[in-house]
């Protein structure tokens, strides 16, 4: 039986490709290379485990303890358009904290929390002016779960309100409440700030939550244990200084909104809030928090507050006028945060303050200020010109201690980026520009994971602008600081 | 002679193809991917302990400790999960709550619950969607590509239906799997996970299969990075656990009372 030259070839065809499709199988079967890239130690499989363990009752307690040093080199510019009455600020800074926060469970309706800061200051900056040991009691409050998802709390509660990133309009305790600002990342003061003495009632069910909050105001008593400045008193004339009422709704029956409504009494001045996020995607999230509250524009604010606070003598006119009727005026800060892939999440934000500085009013403080400059020179006018300058920077201050943007218009990015280029090293970028006069904050902050419990941080601040413009007029232009956080 | 010839070499061919599904086979895609999620998750509420270890070149780098808590939704039934972080320190008692498309972060220093979008990626290398309960099959069409036998991660040969998965919904983590489950017990031995654009984001390997909660479930998942092949993260998942989960666990307001263990 003899092959044709045609049947030979079909035939060798057919053989290669049984002896492929075997290759194949084979290689289906028995060679998936991706199994060769697991590390050797992830090989043997440990041997099974005893069967499930029964879930463990919930501890008692909850303890987290950290130390936090930074030392910071500051930088101060030489000359101001706008001098301090005083300036006796250090070239370097030095900061460390024992940070503690504790829960203890009574029993499963009855809790209590605590939350405390002791801190050593050295050397006062342009933020901090505080000296020596002292201490922040942020938090102590008993908490009754009272039936179901009903509780109430009492004592020292830091409540944050807000889904906006640079700065919250609805955050309405955050007022005075940072005793030092240790940064200038609204993260990180979050962190390090007061708690109200209040008590709040909150209901939570599927749909939603509702939270009554009342505040008292505390006796504006001078050097008393609850209002002391010094040692280990509690601050509450920080927290407490006037009568406060917060009603907020939290609503989850509209699909990916989470709206939340809230109304705030500060002392007679209403105050009406809004909060909404909006997932776009899967890397895309946009945000808006809104309020409208009755006050006066943040110039006639800040010098009542001053004047208030013994700083401004009662017969003394204010040096600049402000506009002091209350009336409601808006707030706003909306954006949206965007992940890369490469896990890092920006986000940029716009920032309004209708009762902040206007470009007019801008011009009008470095007025004042350069007229003031120019008393300072004449020993007859030089208190004059001191107490001029005390009222203008009254003004910075009370914007700052607020948490505030002190003019009308800002815009604001936070970018973090997690094993950014080398694995453990976490990057961040904080930018803040007023939009008025284009003057800017920059932060550029690098954190490396040394091992679970240590983490070591490198951070530089810049305030950089026309002499006259928001961040330019600032007596520091610049800072550099280092250090770690130890967790036990 | 030659019409033989090929009639052989076509049935040897069909041999050792195990290309298309016969038939015969009663099982559909939907069927399938249902029974592999009922391998992989408990049928009631539940929590486990889940600890992420992540090697690079060969080398543990990082390692996490968390609580999961998962409950079905009672309409639609998918998984929402609440997230407990143990390990490590400066992480411990960081909340995550995942109910839909909708992330919340909350951390109990700053009191605040912040959201985060899908793709932000709060456990090292492993996305949200690798640590959070899920259940496949409500948010892929799949379509079976055939029956294959391929090699486990323990090294044994397992005979399994070849799935190939579209997300249904954009509330998903990823694009498209392709699903290898083994076809006597509906186990899930590998997944190669894909973005929109057809890249590969990662091929997992489940392994080390015991009993828990009256079924025999993965307690390890080996993945390994798509991109950098270096990037291998264990996941180890014990102390299953039936647990009576409240419906507040899962709205944000809860997150800074949630004391749960």
């Amino acid at each position: 039986m003899v092959m044709t030259t045609s049947g030979r070839s079909l035939y060798f065809i057919l053989l290669a490709l049984v002896l492929t499709s075997f290759l194949c199988a084979a290689s289906r079967a028995g060679a998936d290379t991706n199994l060769e890239l697991i590390p050797e130690e992830l090989q043997s499989v440990p041997a099974p485990e005893a069967g499930a363990q029964p879930p463990a009752a919930p501890s008692p307690y909850r303890i987290k303890v950290f130390l936090d040093e930074a030392l910071q080199g500051n930088f101060y510019r030489y000359s101001l358009a706008v001098p301090l009455p005083i300036s006796d600020f250090s070239g370097f800074t030095n900061r460390t904290s024992l940070d503690v926060r504790a829960e203890v469970t009574f029993c499963p309706a009855l809790s209590l929390t605590v939350a405390d800061r002791l801190n050593y200051f050295s050397g006062p900056n342009m933020f901090i002016s505080r000296e020596g040991i002292l201490n922040d009691l942020k938090e102590t409050y008993l908490t009754w779960n009272m039936t179901g998802s009903y509780f109430i709390d009492l004592g020292r509660i830091n409540v944050k309100n807000g889904v906006a990133t640079g700065f919250n309009p609805t955050d309405y305790f955050k007022k005075d409440a940072v005793t030092a600002m240790i940064s200038q990342d609204a993260a990180v003061l979050r962190e390090n700030r007061l708690g109200t003495l209040m008590m709040r009632a909150q209901g939570i069910w599927q749909w939603g939550s509702l939270s009554l909050i009342v505040a008292p105001e505390v006796p504006h008593e001078q050097d008393r244990w609850w209002t002391d400045q010094s040692g280990g008193a509690l601050q509450l004339n920080r927290t407490n200084d006037r009568f406060r009422m917060l009603a907020k709704a939290d609503i989850n029956a509209i699909q990916d909104m989470n709206p939340e409504v809230l109304y705030f009494d500060d002392d007679g001045r209403s105050n009406v809030g809004f909060n909404l996020t909006r997932g776009i995607g899967d890397n895309v999230v946009a945000y808006a928090e809104w309020n409208a509250g009755q006050s006066p524009d943040i110039v006639s604010e800040a010098l009542q507050d001053a004047r208030n606070l013994g700083m401004i003598p009662s017969g003394l006119p204010f040096v600049i006028p402000g506009n002091s009727q209350i009336r409601f005026r808006n707030q706003l800060a909306a954006g949206f945060s965007y992940t890369e892939k490469i896990n890092r999440t920006t986000y940029l934000e716009y920032q309004y303050n209708e009762a902040g500085l206007s470009p007019s009013e801008w011009n009008n403080w470095f007025a004042t200020g350069e007229t003031a400059k120019g008393f300072l020179g004449n020993p007859k006018t030089s208190a004059a010109g001191k107490g001029i300058l005390a009222q203008l920077w009254a003004i910075r201050e009370f914007s700052q201690e607020a948490q505030e943007p002190l003019s009308q218009h800002a815009f604001f990015i936070r970018s973090f980026w997690q094993n950014a280029l080398v694995n453990k090293l976490d990057l961040t970028g904080i930018f803040q520009v007023n939009l008025q006069d284009g003057s800017l904050y920059l932060q550029p902050l690098a954190e490396y994971r040394l091992s679970n419990s240590v983490t070591l941080n490198l951070a530089f601040d810049f305030y950089l602008g026309a002499k006259k413009s928001d961040f330019g007029s600032l007596p520091q232009w610049g800072d550099i600081r280092a250090g770690f956080r130890y967790y036990f | 002679m030659n019409r033989l010839i090929l009639f052989g070499l076509i049935a040897s061919l069909s041999f050792a193809w195990t290309g298309p599904l016969h038939a015969e086979e009663p099982a559909t895609a939907e069927e399938i991917i249902a029974a592999s999620d009922a391998v992989r998750n408990p049928d009631k509420p539940f929590s486990l302990k889940t600890t992420l270890i992540e090697y690079r070149s060969g080398k543990e780098s990082d390692r996490m400790v968390l609580i999961v808590y998962s409950k079905e939704e009672k309409s639609g039934g998918q998984y929402r999960t609440l997230v407990r972080f143990i390990e490590p320190s400066r992480d411990e008692n960081k909340l995550m709550l995942k109910t839909g498309n909708i992330l919340w972060f909350f951390d109990p220093a700053s009191k605040a619950s912040v959201r985060i979008s899908p793709q932000q990626r709060l456990m090292g290398q492993a996305s949200n969607g690798d640590v959070v309960t899920v259940n496949f099959h409500k948010d892929y069409k799949g379509t079976i590509e055939g029956v294959e036998t391929i090699t486990d991660a323990e090294k044994n040969s397992r005979n399994c239906y070849r799935v190939n998965m579209i997300a249904a919904n954009d509330s998903v983590t990823y694009h498209r799997i392709e699903y290898w489950v083994e076809k006597e017990s509906y186990q899930p031995v590998k997944g190669k996970f894909y973005s929109e654009s057809e890249r590969l984001l990662k091929t997992a390997y489940y392994r080390n299969y015991q009993e828990q909660l009256g079924k025999r479930r993965p307690t390890d998942t080996i993945i390994i990075d798509g991109v950098d092949s270096k990037l291998v993260t264990k996941m180890s998942f014990s102390d299953y656990n039936y647990r009576d989960i409240p419906e507040e666990w899962f709205q944000k307001e809860y997150l800074p009372r949630f004391k749960g263990n």
